[in-house]
């Protein structure tokens, strides 16, 4: 899929719309004041996340072991597992599994992984609704948008355009703007749609390998209906979104829901081991788990790339990032935006579409220093940004080179030799000292770089000069 | 398609570059914090009373009376709970101002029963003190939608079944070797904020949620 514009583009649109920059600073500054207040323990977060980040690591270190260990138990549990190497892979898994047991009508819980596949539209074409039944998803899906965040998916939107939209939408909705009775009314209608829908699905926060478990975590209960009341239920994962042991998923069940909306847990932690056995009354009769590659298994193959893949998922990058509280998440053009979409976007998506991403950063580091898991996101944009100017051919970034550019490769070989001889440095300074302020703005290169910044002055004389001059030694 | 798929997955996986060993995961946070059971208590009704829990406390005795107290407040007509355990024994056989729907009977469409029903009963495996949550196994007797579906949930907690922490339950009543079909954790009422981050409880699980805590 290829973003429409470049992020320029749409960060400027995002930038002069004052409605949704209001919308953003409000959720984003609540929800950075009740993270920090979780973790005001120094100690606990320090030997808390490095558990965190120790767990993930273990996981993608034995990764292809963990995925078949999580096979077998799935299996041995009545589990469906199903791989996919691409979402087109993944999709017509789903769809096979719906038309065989003649489903019409889906509810979904939330998974980013499903819009990573654009799965509704599919089964859309193939004539299956498929419902979305997260609050924040169900507004986004009647507003025909994206998410725009990855926990918060309708952040975009206040209370006004949501009551415009559900009198648009909603059969009989009174226009309220109060949010408790628009939730009543989604309510209603959504509890219609769980108990006649053919299936559920759902994403996955965490597969357990040791016992062929998933593990979702929610506020709503939606995760939970979609998971038991429809005949069947398929969850749809990333193959990065396991962990080893049962054990494994305390830290993460701490560390997820405190960095992402600052709660001690979420309401729910809603464990699935197998569908309904002999004797029980309820559950599905048929669980599926399928497994997505889409990408990971090149951003697994170089260590340094690889700690993308740590990643659980908090969103809590997104509420600290200066970028991504300004612009929002629609400006980032992909499924997932802010500083992680900045990594993951174009490492699975590509660098052509994508690269621009990487550059939408100051490099503050306010990422780094929240992330539960510790993943070097600063690190990592630098390393993407020397991949799509560079591409060393070995390279396991996907269209690393793209945005190799001929002037630019010579501005700084030129600069480097200028750098490496003192004699050719001094008559660089020397010839931008007389002709550098004539050079116009309209320059190659001058040009991207004087448009957010003023145009550099050349003194006429170098500083380097003026001191020799007054019988400073500068060997 | 899909075996293919599998070995080819997992062959560009074992190709990948080793990089440094993953760091020793020292779980000792994670069970470092040991209360009283007073302070085990105390936690748990304060944190989940801050999620808009409603918790009464109550004996092994007196929690009959208290039941049916708060389905009056609530003015529930009925109540979905299994008639065969401990609990439901004690309610079934005495008479009530609400009427009974049994989720153990026989033959019982649970589906329709929970949709119907205005209020629920269940027991629980227990609580955890560090999170603040109830641990609850639905079995073929509690079947999952009785906690899921009526507007009102009601749970009985029996105090000395309050652990520390969750690493310290699933260690305890060794969990990995013995995954029930289901396995939850409810801290609260059903809530979001997805609506200007309003908090609003009772979007598609209970709107409330009444735990009768049962004291030694
Ligand atoms: S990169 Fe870190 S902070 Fe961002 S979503 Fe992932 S785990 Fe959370």
């Amino acid at each position: 899929m290829k973003p429409e514009g470049t992020f320029r583009q749409r960060a400027k649109e995002a930038l002069a719309d004052k409605e949704l920059r209001g919308n953003f600073r409000r959720a984003m500054d609540s929800l950075m004041v009740k993270r920090a207040n979780q973790f005001s323990d120094v100690d606990e977060w320090t030997r808390l996340r490095s558990l965190g980040e120790a767990v993930r690591k273990r996981t993608l270190e034995k990764l292809p072991d963990l995925l078949e260990k999580l096979e077998t138990n799935c299996k041995k549990n009545g589990i469906q597992v199903h791989w996919a190497e691409t979402t087109d892979e993944a999709n017509q898994i789903i769809l096979a599994i719906l038309q065989r047991r003649g489903a019409k009508k889906v509810v979904k819980g939330k998974s980013m992984v499903s819009e990573e596949m654009h799965l509704n539209a599919f089964l859309g074409e193939h004539g299956i609704t498929a419902l979305e039944a997260d609050l924040g998803e169900y507004i986004v899906q009647l507003a025909e948008q994206m998410p725009s965040h990855i926990i918060m998916p309708a952040i975009h939107l206040n209370r006004r355009q949501i009551a415009d939209l559900f009198k648009k939408k909603i059969d009989g909705f009174e226009y309220t703007e109060s949010a408790v009775e628009m939730t009543a009314a989604a309510r209603e209608v959504l509890r219609r749609e769980f108990s006649e829908a053919d299936a559920g699905l759902s994403g996955v926060n965490m597969a357990v390998a040791e016992t062929g478990t998933i593990v979702l975590v929610e506020n709503e209960g939606n995760g939970r209906m979609v998971t038991t009341v429809p005949p069947v239920h398929i969850a749809v994962t990333g193959i990065d979104k396991i962990v080893e042991n049962l054990e494994d998923v305390t830290p993460i069940l701490s560390l997820l829901p405190r960095s992402a909306t600052g709660q001690d847990i979420t309401t729910y932690v809603n464990m699935i081991s197998s569908p309904r056995k002999e004797g029980e009354k309820d559950g599905p009769e048929e669980v599926h788990l399928v497994l997505l590659d889409n990408g990971r298994t090149r951003i697994h193959a170089d260590p340094e790339t690889r700690q993308t893949l740590q990643c659980i998922r908090c969103g809590a990058c997104m509420n600290h990032c200066p970028v991504y509280t300004k612009v929002g998440g629609h400006a980032y053009g992909g499924v997932y935006p802010g500083p992680i979409g900045k990594i993951l976007t174009p490492q699975i998506e590509g660098i052509e579409p994508y690269g621009d991403l990487t550059s939408a950063s100051t490099l503050c580091n306010a990422c780094v220093e929240i992330c539960p898991v510790k993943i070097p996101i600063a690190q990592m944009l630098v390393r993407l940004r020397n991949e799509a100017a560079t591409g060393c051919p070995e390279s396991s970034v996907k269209e690393a080179g793209v945005k190799k550019s001929t002037v630019e490769d010579m501005v700084w070989k030129g600069w480097s030799t200028s750098h490496s001889s003192p004699a050719a440095y001094s008559m660089m300074t020397a010839v931008l000292g007389m002709t550098g302020n004539m050079m116009p703005k309209s320059a190659p290169m001058l040009k991207e770089w004087t448009s957010v910044r003023a145009k550099p002055k050349f003194a006429k004389k170098s500083l380097h000069r003026m001191v020799k001059k007054l019988g400073v030694d500068d060997e | 398609m899909s075996n293919a798929a599998r070995d080819r997955i997992l062959g560009r996986l074992r190709q990948s570059t080793p990089g440094p060993k993953a760091p020793v995961s020292d779980f000792s946070i994670m069970e470092e914090r040991q209360w009283s059971p007073e302070e085990r208590t105390n936690r748990l009704v304060e944190k989940m009373g801050a999620v808009n829990t409603e918790i009464h406390q109550t004996t092994a005795d007196d929690w009959p009376l208290k039941l049916a107290e708060v389905i009056k407040v609530k003015q529930a007509k009925n109540l979905l709970f299994a008639k065969t355990t401990w609990a439901g024994e004690r309610i079934a056989s005495a008479q009530q101002e609400f009427d009974f729907l049994f989720c153990d009977d026989a033959d019982v469409n649970i589906k329709d029963l929970a949709f119907k029903a205005e209020a629920s009963l269940t027991t629980t495996l227990g609580g955890v003190a560090d999170a603040a949550a109830l641990v609850l196994w639905p079995t073929p007797v509690e079947p999952r939608l009785v906690s899921l579906v009526p507007p009102i949930h009601i749970a009985l907690l029996e105090e000395d079944k309050i652990s520390n922490s969750f690493a310290e339950v699933i260690k305890t009543g060794d969990w990995s070797s013995n995954m029930p079909t289901n396995a939850l954790l409810v801290a609260g009422p059903s809530k979001t904020a997805d609506i200007e981050q309003e908090l609003t409880y009772g979007v598609h699980g209970p709107k409330e949620l009444v735990v009768l805590l049962i004291k030694k």
